[in-house]
């Protein structure tokens, strides 16, 4: 009884965690003149004109190539920027580690609002306005303090002695990093890696203020932003979704246990 | 066992990430602060320095406090719901053990994907004439249309996404907790309310205290979903501290007094997470 | 091969001291050790002279060259931990040859070494693992190889066999002693197993709180400890106390006593000196017995007279039992005598 009541109560929280993207995939096949009322349900003949539409009236393909290169670039940049960092706050000895840290916690609270502006005015003067590359140093500054903090914490878990082994055995400091300490740390990068992926991919506000043009518009915007003149085409926004979500359901599918690694680490000790 | 080799070359380290972060964080937040005390707008001629004018302004302003009203109703009742249902669902899944990957792949998706995409899914969901909800439970109602049901109608969306993170947190204090003690609980005699109770939640406290700062602080910050779903309205009843410093800074281009309200959100969120800075620093002793 | 020298090495944990001044030297192929119970410094001092740790104080010579002033790497010493530190992603080749790696040596070449070493340590048969598939005993001749690989100048060892079971333990003391005498580095052996200590040095130094209490033989330390602290450490078992007024009336030992009799005085002497019979004898002293301890090669005898504890070991043919009276028997010339305040031997010539 006990076992049923607890599956019923699963097959609950799925179901509410699915339900919404599971309406968006049935929306995005329903036919548009179906899509004007309810019922019926379930479309009666299922069709692909919206995700047509999708690519063909728009340049949705450019604004999931913008999407993809930000958030890979705000990757490698953030690891490249934050894995030295952490290793020097976890293994070397640095005055006021604490504090640091602390200040590193602290920077990742700012509200985004608060910086746009002066971003914004700083983005323009330099030339940047409408750039991916404006993004990807926005994006990598707002990400970094998760990524030290998350690296920091997951080098600090490897035993002592190996860095110590290392340099005694003939290695610079820089040497240790590369051989010993970042093979070790590799789910700890990975983690790392991924929650900047998806940061990047979800941004919103720092995209719609530094872009204008389709030239550099991420996903999040183009959804905002989807055109609709007098009546709003929630098939062709459906059919969008669904194809920006694809590749999030691998990435958290495949990944999951790094993933929930990484959101996790540190929170239990605080 | 520190190595002091290199009495320079941590700096080597942190230099790069270090600039990169005061550059594009500490530079904006020292330069929005000088902004705030600024009249500065392409609308109204060069910029020029008026002192605390615009926080003057700010105190006296209706709409401002409607906005912070919105906020804080916001943050406390998403933050209240996602603790309790995060709760019911961490330890839910803590009984369960087969079936975990399946269930975590799935749960992690209302965190991972785009909030502009979740908002515009629950948008068409919440359509008052073709919105799946109202015809699945058989009412007309107009969800965010109406000033009285639309940030509520944002808060549910919020919980959807946000909920899952939390559970993933507890489950994880759960995870922790020593096996032994509930074992001792069993040989005492206390049911499962008691151990639930006793035992149980005043061990994950910290854990939840953590999960509490985070989302406090994220719902604060809250812009993405209300700008989509509502964009405000109707009648400002959505507008939070974040979208109201939006508009005036972009669409009304009043950099002075759309700074002076974007350091209005950094003080509550500073303040806020200077109270359970408090409370955690209480709780430890 | 280096002979070491310290000179005025200090170091300080947040202004309190953790090694006070330190000058001590090394022979050239030494086996040195530094032991001591936890807290006294030893590890603290092994890794200064690794590099891990700077000094606040004083300098380290490698022969003619001051070396606390250089990296690690560059110092051409090889350490064994205590928790081995071996590379848990690198296979048991790969670990060997790590440090023949880093320095640049050609492919060919560090095969050759590290099949070298694998044939003298037995690894030959475990070059492909990985550490996690290893047994504790394997692990540490894995560290040592990585240690003999590159025939450095020093040799280091923290504890290494503190995490083996007691019979590992004795077969890897008589492989590292071994070891040794093949090779002939100079080696600093940091333990807080004074057997261990005895078993393996031609010299040790033992510590307490920092400070070198005495430093000689593991002959000398044991026969002719420099103080109360050094006298109670190593020996086992422990030497037998004895203070207060019950001085004046151990047997034999009153000339002895007269010979200091300004200063408040201890007495000293080692339970394998003290016999005990079950019948009385001339010169011993009757004490009722309160434990037995079988050893199989030894019984020893432990014992309460006049508030005091004492240890000896059964004459051939006595079996004295609990609560009887048994008589310890002392032999003159193996007492002891310290200071009672300071603990300082005091020698008689």
């Amino acid at each position: 009884m006990r076992s049923a009541l607890r599956a019923a109560g699963m097959a609950l929280i799925i179901g509410y965690c699915i339900a919404p993207f599971l309406w968006q995939v049935i929306t995005s096949l329903k036919p548009a003149a179906e899509l004007v009322s309810l019922p019926p349900l379930i479309p009666t003949r299922l069709t692909a004109e919206h995700y047509a539409a999708i690519f063909a009236g728009h340049p949705f393909l450019r604004i999931i190539g913008n999407s993809a290169l930000v958030a890979a670039c705000t990757t490698l940049l953030a690891l490249g920027l934050g894995a030295p960092a952490a290793f020097a706050l976890s293994m070397l000895q640095v005055r006021g580690r604490a504090v640091i840290l602390a200040g590193v916690l602290a920077i990742s609270m700012f509200p985004p609002v608060a910086t746009v502006s002066p971003l914004f005015l700083a983005l323009n003067a330099l030339g940047l306005h409408d750039t991916l590359f404006a993004l990807v140093i926005t994006y990598t500054t707002f990400s970094l303090p998760l990524a030290v903090w998350l690296l920091a914490n997951f080098f600090a878990a490897l035993p002592r002695e190996l860095y110590a082994a290392a340099r005694v055995d003939g290695c610079t400091a820089c040497g240790a990093l590369a051989r010993v300490v970042l093979p070790l740390a590799a789910p700890g990068l990975l983690a790392a890696g991924l929650l900047t992926f998806i940061f990047a991919w979800n941004e919103l506000l720092f995209a719609l203020t530094f872009t204008a043009t389709e030239a550099a518009r991420t996903i999040p915007v183009g959804i905002a932003l989807f055109p609709g003149l007098h009546e709003v085409p929630y098939g062709e926004i459906a059919a969008a979704a669904v194809t920006v979500t694809l590749p999030v359901v691998v990435l958290a599918t495949v990944f999951q246990r790094r993933i929930v690694e990484g959101l996790t680490a540190g929170a239990v000790k605080g | 066992m520190k190595l002091e080799r290199e009495l320079d070359r941590p700096l080597w380290y942190l230099l790069p990430g270090g600039l990169l972060l005061a550059a594009v964080t500490l530079f904006p937040l020292g330069y929005v602060l000088w902004l705030s005390l600024q009249r500065h707008s392409p609308l109204h001629g060069p910029p020029r320095f008026i002192g605390l004018d615009n926080y003057l302004r700010l105190a006296a302003d209706e709409r401002f406090w409607n906005a912070l009203w919105n906020t804080v109703y916001f943050a406390a009742v998403s933050v209240a719901l996602e603790l309790v249902l995060g709760l019911v669902i961490a330890l839910m899944i803590e009984r369960t053990s087969r079936g975990r990957a399946l269930f975590y792949g799935v749960i992690l998706l209302p965190w991972a994907v785009p909030t502009a995409v979740s908002a515009r899914m629950w948008e068409w969901m919440y359509d008052a004439q073709i919105g799946v909800l109202n015809y699945l439970a058989g009412v007309h109602v107009n969800w965010l249309g109406s000033p009285g049901w639309a940030l509520n109608a944002a808060i549910a969306m919020d919980v959807w996404k946000s909920t899952p993170f939390v559970a993933l947190l507890l489950l994880a204090g759960l995870q922790s907790i020593p096996r032994d003690v509930y074992r001792a609980a069993a040989v005492d005699g206390a049911s499962g309310w008691t151990v639930l109770a006793r035992i149980t939640l005043p061990l994950l406290a910290p854990v939840m205290l953590v999960a509490l700062v985070f989302r406090t602080i994220d719902a604060f910050r809250v812009f993405d979903s209300i700008y989509v779903l509502t964009g405000g309205g109707p009648a400002d009843s959505t507008e939070t501290l974040s979208i109201y410093a939006y508009k005036v800074l972009f669409q009304g281009l009043e950099f002075g007094y759309g700074s002076a309200l974007a350091v209005s959100v950094f003080v509550c969120v500073a303040l806020a997470a200077l109270c359970y800075a408090q409370l955690m620093r209480k709780a430890l002793r | 091969m280096a002979r070491i020298r310290f000179v005025k090495l200090e170091k300080r944990y947040r202004a309190q001291p953790v090694l006070a001044p330190l000058e001590l030297a090394i022979e050239d192929g030494e086996f040195f050790t530094f032991v001591g119970p936890s807290g006294c410094g030893k590890s603290t001092l092994l890794n200064l002279v690794a590099g891990i740790d700077a000094p606040d104080a004083g300098a380290i010579y490698f022969d003619d060259d001051r070396v606390d002033g250089l990296a690690p790497g560059a110092r051409d010493v090889a350490m064994v931990f205590q928790s081995y530190a071996l590379y848990p992603h690198l296979t048991v080749r790969e670990n060997i040859a790590f440090p023949l790696r880093v320095r640049g040596l050609a492919r060919a070449q560090i095969g050759r070494e590290v099949g070298r070493v694998a044939e003298a340590l037995g690894l030959a048969a475990l070059l492909d693992r990985k550490p996690r598939e290893l047994s504790g005993g394997q692990r540490q001749r894995v560290a040592l190889g990585r240690a003999l690989v590159r025939r450095p100048r020093v040799f280091l060892m923290d504890e290494p066999l503190s995490n083996l079971d007691a019979r590992l333990r004795l077969e890897m003391r008589e492989e590292l002693k071994r070891l040794h005498e093949t090779y002939r580095v100079t080696t600093i052996y940091v333990t807080h197993d004074q057997e261990e200590a005895m078993a393996l040095s031609q010299r040790i130094a033992v510590l307490s709180a920092g400070c070198v209490q005495q430093c000689a033989t593991p002959q000398q330390v044991y026969a002719d400890p420099a103080n109360l602290f050094v006298a109670q450490f190593v020996g086992s078992p422990p030497i037998n106390v004895i203070g207060g007024d019950a001085l004046h009336d151990v047997p034999c030992a009153a000339p002895l006593l007269a010979r200091h009799a300004n200063v408040p005085l201890v007495l000293g002497v080692r339970p394998a000196d003290v016999e005990v019979h079950s019948q009385p004898r001339a010169d011993t002293l009757a004490a009722e017995v309160t434990l037995i301890e079988p050893t199989g090669s030894d019984l020893w005898v432990v014992g309460r007279w006049r508030g005091q504890r004492i240890k000896g070991r059964a004459a051939p043919g006595a079996s004295p039992e609990r609560g009887a009276t048994a008589h310890f028997s002392v032999r003159p010339e193996r007492l002891y005598v310290f200071a009672a305040d300071t603990g300082t031997r005091l020698r008689s010539d």
